[in-house]
């Protein structure tokens, strides 16, 4: 055979590159930081590639090798993609008519700057508005760019609902997340209203690995979802019934006499005495007429009545009784009786949940529940837990009753064990860098001393506290312990300025009031409406200085960026296009891609994408590293990194400030801010000059701080391109995880609280089951229940569902053609084949989906998985990729649930990224019909 | 002389316990290899949901490889219709067009008929709450007997040294009777430059040490490659614990990807009660894909995992773990980044 | 089959439907397809036995010479335009030896002058046996096709030294027939008179 050589040259070509950088992909695909290889020929990145590079953590687990998914492997492609937008455009038409003028970036940044001085003249600074993001590129300079004007942000947690309220009940936290490589230590993992096969590509692997290592896998969900693929048991349970579930799997674990005892007596606050009378907790002024309202009470086997440690949860093999009724005299000499809350819950067990009972609920054989409960009472048990349950109704319900089943069996805190929700910390100089007033170390020194202060002072106040208690009350703000403080510490506000909380900006500025309202889209056993819980709520002072902005206060100008609110707002885009927009003056959006909200803006200002701007992936005990984003390339024609797009903006305001003849402005707080200087408080008297400069300070400021190893700086980081973290430091959602930082095992949450007693932070101090607030006791959620979904959208026979899909990271990566062409390249809805033929739709056939609230048109895709009865929505197309541009949001009704609302109880108070009232959508009720091309 | 007997023979071992069909093997092929206009249709390695028609189109009905007499089959070759995809979308109009809200994106292609490399995806079979599927990715099988270079009139396609089926663009004519003869239908025709184009193995990588993009970018660690003739898990994995088996072995092309095959959740019976006694995916499918010998894999599988789930150790189990992400390698762990530019 | 000398017309002779071919005369002649057993691989062997291929039996053929190049006008009848993946084709066939009935042979390749309804312009290429082509650089061959009433006209155009033995032979292929490579019905060599070269 002839030497043939002359033909490979041309493949053998496409691997030549001019130079290789560090990348990652900095949107909020949680936790992503996978280390790529970023190839560049002719300036232009040709390709990326992971670099496969990341050492194991613990001998016996696998390695994380090779982090990435097909979006990251295409990246390059929304560089120079059809939805790529690289030049500042100024709307040209009507809004949302997609007529658009190029402009200079000099004149979209004095327009805009303009129009911010006439919002801060004319109505001040809080009448700009930005909604919240997680995507990491962002966060920093927007959240300084609002710190600087003294603008309102919208909490991430209320505006993406992408947490979990019912692990916040139960543990006081919901930022709780192993390490993923930790999944491999599980005897048995529940994927339970997750789906991991879409939404942890990734690290998925260490699932598959802990199979082939002794693991079973059990999947529970409604449809048939493709996290079945490779489980060992499939439990197919009715929507939104897994309360019932979770509940009747405690029943067994409790009759069965398989649950852990010592476990439930030191974590939980089962052993607490409630007062058989009021159903409210035994209280220290109960008993003695005077002390705390929250300290609270066990039953001694040998003393009796023992008040419960609020500082240190271990017992010592004391035997606190967890059956019985007791007799307590109160200071006021009459007698109550009281019961541990663990007799409580099995009284409303035996009553409600035996496998029998919940099957008529959750459709689940009783046969499958006691073996389900009994592989979880006696093995290392990981609820694979996502963020969908969060987006029920009662999802708080469900995840609660999921807490109370690893709670009684010993499942957290323990290797293999646990659940999760979100989490991200561990770079601690992102805030101290911000929050300080000077370059350097000493500057982020005297931050970290006042942050010290703070702590210790917070301490003194309450000996009980923890550093992770303390670091959580700093999160509340003044409204928490801290306002008891002398002085708020230097560096320890919040991270933004000022801060709203979502529920309220739908309320006043949304107009969501007459959908709360409609007691059939909510919980209609109810005694009171919406309204009337809200407005305690307002009266009571629970949501004091949050609770903004009200109907008078019109917001001006929305800055969008890292966000895309028509896109992604449960009830759709009409409500804002219909009730906000007309309000706003002005609206500028920031992306690098056109996008729903975009199209429907006044001035598009082109963002610098990952590849052409330094940047961090977002840190969390997932990924315990440090990965780079550098900048690999220059941003394409006139696009720029957003520190630069602010520094030129607050430039614009000085300057055109000066041309107008006004030189300052007070905020809300009476805080004098001078026009003059908005760019140097931004930049910090000009050292903050690029997003690269900022970069390097907030890592020297982390290695600083302790949490990356000493000498770290953005150039030891281009040459390996990620770092692992060396401690926790102090950010609360790494203070959350409580537990011992180890650099060479895997991390598993909560070993503070069951190997030395660390408290948490609820109200009880303990993994708290047992709510005794009085919005609780009214709707009878004091302990968790399975309640109904409500019939949210009218009566219909279908329930529309979603979860993360696989082709995208929320909308990023929609639009981009590599991807698109992964599958059918444009919305669909699944469903049932019965159901589609009872229909007469065919699959692909163009369906409408409609319910009380409005309707939205897409192609069906006819699968037996679906259940039925059930349509599937994947989330996260854009508005744009649907006829007339109505996705699935615009048939929700944008519910929140009316006990988001409650206050004034230990942890359910507002926190930083966490109590509040949150969006959600699942299992809107709907039907659909044959639609005509 | 039988020249490729004394040569050496990449292979492939695809775990479908780990696939989970996110495409990266996929997307990592495209950006690579096939990224021009002309091959925007391409997916040398395709992952598809089964069961289903995969891609291209109803792909196993379409014939070719051999008999059991070893007499080349009379195949169908597949139409652009048949693989569907490489859309255009209308970006521009959606954007600037002045429609906005009125025109949506969508690929531009007649919705009839229409047909892509995952359309079919997470549709499976069966009936719900016992609807079942798994994904399984595609490539050229770089076959011991290839049908595609035993047909090609030009003597395009040869064995490379490694064993890789490739084809010398300079000679192919465009005679397409490799897209006939290819039973797995994994050979595409560039209609620009008027050549067939399919998985070339990532040969250009081979040579300098490091692994294929499918191989090496796989997020679920899903694929091994290696020697087949030398240690390694792709050998144990295929000859010593005989759980990776051909697809479709019965086309006898002698193919070098080998498939652990998917082990399933239990259905369910009538009363929702678990049927502990069935795995869901039905096994005479399983058969009819990978031979009767996969009955015995999936025991084999089946009993290694019960067995360190009662606490005992297993080779077969730590082998498809892979502890290391390199073991997935074979020999091929070069750094691309440290690869020196061909020039 | 006498060729035409027309030193004038040049750029008419390109174009198959100009009158200047109208005034001479055709020369009929036959085809047939390229022995199923000449098929270079088992496979095309195989497929086709049962699959007939290069039933284009007739087709009319008319050369001439203008300066150094030759023209050669075919034409034959196709009741149907291809829909599939393979266009209609013809070549003309120049060179020597008795295995033009196998397009050619490892040891007497052939050339030919090929036309293709799917591409531009003409190739030149060297046949070696069915299928078994390597495109030759250097000489400069082109082509036009017209087509009416089902019928094809073509005129493949280049220089006339590439003429050996004085002869030419056609293949066609049917696209509708998926023809292609050694599918194809071949003539036996037609003498050329090649007047004043």
């Amino acid at each position: 055979m002839p030497e043939r050589k002359a033909h490979k040259q041309q493949y053998q070509d496409r691997l030549e590159f001019d130079s290789v950088k560090w990348g990652t992909h900095c949107a909020d695909c949680y936790p992503g930081n996978c280390p790529m290889r970023v190839f560049v020929k002719d300036n232009k990145v040709v390709r990326e590639e992971q670099s496969g590079t990341l050492p194991a953590v613990e001998e016996g687990v696998p390695d994380y090798n090779p982090m990435g998914c097909m979006q990251g492997a295409c990246w390059n492609h929304s560089l120079d993609g059809p939805d790529r937008i690289s030049h500042p455009l100024k709307r040209a038409g009507e809004r949302g008519e997609g007529k658009w003028e190029q402009i200079s970036w000099d004149q979209a940044l004095t327009e805009i700057a303009d129009s911010m001085l006439d919002a801060i003249e004319e109505h001040g600074p809080r009448s700009i508005v930005r909604d919240g993001t997680p995507e990491t590129a962002v966060v920093g300079p927007t959240g300084r760019l609002f710190e600087t004007i003294g603008g309102f942000g919208l909490d991430l947690n209320g505006s993406i609902g992408d947490f979990n309220p019912g692990l916040y009940v139960s543990f006081g936290k919901m930022q709780i997340e192993s390490s993923a490589d930790e999944w491999f230590c599980s005897e048995l993992i529940l994927f339970w209203h997750s789906n991991p096969v879409f939404t942890r590509i990734p690290f998925y692997h260490f699932i598959s690995e802990a199979r082939y290592n002794g693991c079973e896998i059990v999947n529970i969900s409604p449809d048939i979802n493709p996290s079945h693929t490779h489980a060992d048991y499939q439990i197919t349970v009715n929507g939104a019934s897994d309360a019932a579930l979770a509940l009747s799997m405690v029943q067994v674990v409790l009759e069965e006499d398989i649950a852990d005892l010592e476990f439930i007596r030191e974590q939980t606050d089962l052993s607490l005495l409630v007062r058989s009378e009021t159903g409210r907790y035994l209280r220290e002024i109960d008993v003695s007429g005077e002390g705390r309202e929250d300290q609270l009470y066990q039953w001694d086997p040998d003393s009796g009545l023992k008040q419960a440690d609020r500082g240190n949860l271990l017992l010592n093999g004391l035997e606190i009784v967890l059956e019985g009724e007791f007799e307590v005299k109160l200071h006021d000499g009459t007698s109550v009786c009281v019961k541990p809350v663990l007799n409580i819950l099995r009284e409303q067990l035996n009553r409600d949940y035996t496998p029998e009972k919940q099957q008529a609920v959750t459709g689940v054989h009783p046969d499958s529940v006691r073996m389900l409960a009994r592989k979880i009472a006696t093995r290392r048990t990981n609820i694979m837990h996502g963020m969908n349950a969060a987006k029920i109704y009662h999802g708080d319900l469900i995840e609660r009753a999921m807490c109370l089943l690893l709670g009684v069996t010993g499942n957290w805190g323990r290797r293999g064990s646990g659940i999760r929700g979100w989490a991200v910390g561990l770079m601690d100089g992102s805030q101290l860098a911000m929050g300080k007033n000077k370059p350097g170390l000493l500057a982020a020194d005297a931050v970290l001393s006042s942050r010290e202060g703070a702590i210790s002072g917070l301490q003194q106040l309450d000996p009980t506290m923890t550093t992770e208690l303390a670091m959580n009350e700093l999160t509340k703000g003044p409204r928490g312990l801290l306002g008891q403080l002398q002085q708020v510490p230097e560096g320890t506000e919040l991270p933004f300025a000022a801060h709203s909380i979502p529920a309220f900006w739908w309320y006043y500025q949304v107009e969501f009031g007459n959908r709360w309202n409609t007691p059939e889209w909510g919980d209609s056993s109810l005694p009171r409406t919406f309204d009337e819980y809200m407005q305690e709520a307002l009266d009571k002072g629970w949501w004091n200085g949050l609770d903004h902005p009200r109907r008078d206060e019109v917001p001006q100008v929305l800055i969008e960026c890292g966000s895309n609110m028509l896109r992604k707002a449960r009830g759709g885009k009409e409500m804002l296009l219909k009730n906000l927009w007309p309000k706003l003056k002005t609206i500028v959006d920031i992306d690098f891609r056109m996008t729903a909200t975009a199209s429907y803006s006044d001035y598009f200002l082109p963002a610098a994408q990952h590849y052409e701007k330094v940047c961090f992936a977002i840190t969390g005990p997932q990924v315990m590293n440090l990965t780079l984003a550098d900048k690999v390339v220059e941003p394409v024609c006139e696009s720029k990194s957003e520190w630069r797009m602010f520094s030129e903006l607050l430039a614009a305001m000085s300057r055109r400030a000066e041309e107008r003849g006004i030189s300052e402005y007070s905020d809300p707080e009476g805080k004098i801010r001078r026009y003059a200087e908005l760019e140097q408080v931004f930049t910090m008297d000009g050292y903050y000059e690029n997003e690269e400069v900022v970069a390097d300070e907030q890592v020297r400021d982390s290695a600083y701080a302790g949490t990356l190893p000493e000498g770290t700086t953005l150039d030891s980081l281009r040459e390996t391109g990620f770092v692992r973290f060396t401690d926790w430091g102090k950010m609360p959602g790494a203070l959350h995880q409580a537990s011992p930082f180890e650099t060479d095992k895997v991390h598993t949450p909560f070993r503070h609280h069951v190997e030395r007693g660390d408290p948490f932070p609820t109200y009880s101090r303990r993994a708290q089951f047992y709510i005794d607030h009085e919005w609780f006791l009214e709707a009878n959620e004091q302990l968790p229940i399975h309640k109904p979904n409500p019939a949210m959208g009218g009566d219909y026979p279908m329930g529309l569902t979603s979860g993360h899909n696989r082709w995208s990271i929320h909308s990023i990566n929609h639009l981009n053609r590599t991807v698109l062409s992964t599958h059918r390249g444009s919305p669909n809805v699944m469903v049932n084949p019965s159901d589609a033929k009872a229909r007469g739709v065919q699959d692909d056939d163009l369906v409408r989906i409609f319910n009380d609230v409005s309707d939205f048109y897409c192609h069906a895709k006819v699968a037996p998985n679906v259940r039925p009865g059930q349509v599937i929505s994947y989330n996260g197309w854009e508005p744009l990729q649907y006829k007339d541009w109505n996705g699935a949001n615009e048939i929700e009704p944008g519910m929140v649930k009316w006990n988001g609302f409650s206050g004034g109880y230990g942890h359910l108070n507002f926190a930083f990224l966490g109590w509040q009232p949150i969006p959600i959508d699942r299992w809107t009720r709907c039907d659909f019909e044959l639609a005509m091309n | 002389m039988n020249e490729t007997s004394e040569k050496r023979q990449i292979a492939w071992v695809i775990d479908l316990n780990k696939c989970i069909g996110c495409q990266t093997c996929s997307v990592a092929c495209k950006v690579l290899w096939t990224r021009e206009e002309s091959e925007k249709a391409q997916w040398w390695c395709s992952v598809n949901t089964l069961p289903g028609k995969g891609t291209p189109k109803d792909w196993e009905g379409m014939g070719g490889g051999f008999d059991d007499a070893m007499a080349p089959k009379t195949g169908h070759q597949p139409t652009p219709a048949d693989f569907g995809g490489g859309f255009d979308f209308n970006h521009e109009e959606v954007f600037f067009g002045g429609s906005a809200g009125k025109v949506h994106l969508e690929p531009q292609a007649p919705r009839e008929g229409r047909w892509a490399m995952n359309w079919d995806e997470d549709q499976g079979a069966g009936e719900w709450p016992n609807s079942y599927y798994f994904y399984m990715p595609r490539m050229c099988n770089h076959c011991s007997k290839p049908a595609c270079a035993e047909a090609c009139p030009s003597g395009a396609m040869y064995k490379n040294d490694d064993g890789l089926v490739v084809r010398d663009e300079e000679i192919c004519s465009g005679s397409r009777f490799c897209m006939e003869a290819c039973p797995y239908k994994k050979i595409y025709f560039n209609y620009e430059r008027q050549v067939a184009q399919h998985c070339i193995g990532c040969f250009p990588r081979i040579e300098k040490g490091v692994a294929p993009a499918c191989v090496r970018q796989c997020p679920g660690r899903a694929m091994f490659t290696g020697w087949l003739s030398e240690d390694g898990p792709v050998r144990d994995l295929v000859m010593k614990h005989k759980v990776a088996l051909p697809l479709h072995g019965e086309y006898g092309t002698s193919p070098n990807v080998y498939y652990v095959p998917p082990l399933s959740p239990h259905p369910l019976n009538e009363d929702m009660s678990i049927n502990a006694e069935k795995p869901r995916i039905p096994p005479e499918e399983l058969e009819a894909m990978f031979g009767p010998e996969v009955h015995d894999a999936l025991s084999r599988l089946q009993a290694e995992m019960d067995k360190v789930r009662e606490g005992g150790s297993s080779e077969l189990m730590k082998t498809l773990i892979a502890y290391k992400w390199q073991e997935l390698l074979g020999p091929f762990t070069e750094d691309p980044a440290n690869i020196i530019a061909t020039g | 089959m006498k060729v035409e000398r027309m030193d004038n017309e040049a750029a008419d002779l390109k174009d198959p439907a100009s009158a200047v071919w109208s005034g001479l005369t055709a020369e009929n002649i036959s085809l047939a397809p390229v022995p199923l057993a000449a098929q270079p691989t088992e496979y095309i062997r195989v497929s086709r036995a049962d699959q007939p291929y290069g039933e284009t039996a007739e087709a009319s053929a008319t050369a001439v010479g203008s300066g150094d190049q030759l023209y050669v006008r075919l034409e034959w009848q196709d009741d149907e335009r291809p829909n599939g993946e393979f266009a209609d084709a013809a070549a003309v066939i120049l060179g020597s030896g008795d295995n033009i009935a196998t397009l050619g042979s490892d040891d007497t390749p052939l050339k030919l002058w090929y036309w293709a309804d799917d591409r531009d312009g003409a190739l030149n290429l060297s046949s070696s046996g069915p299928g078994v082509v390597l495109k030759n650089s250097g000489v400069s061959v082109s082509a036009a096709a017209s087509r009416d009433d089902n019928r094809w006209a073509v005129v493949l155009s280049g220089p006339a030294k590439e003429v050996s033995d004085s002869q030419m032979g056609v293949a066609i292929w049917n696209g509708s027939n998926d023809e292609r490579a050694g599918l194809a019905a071949v003539s036996g060599w037609l003498s050329l008179d090649m007047e004043a070269s």
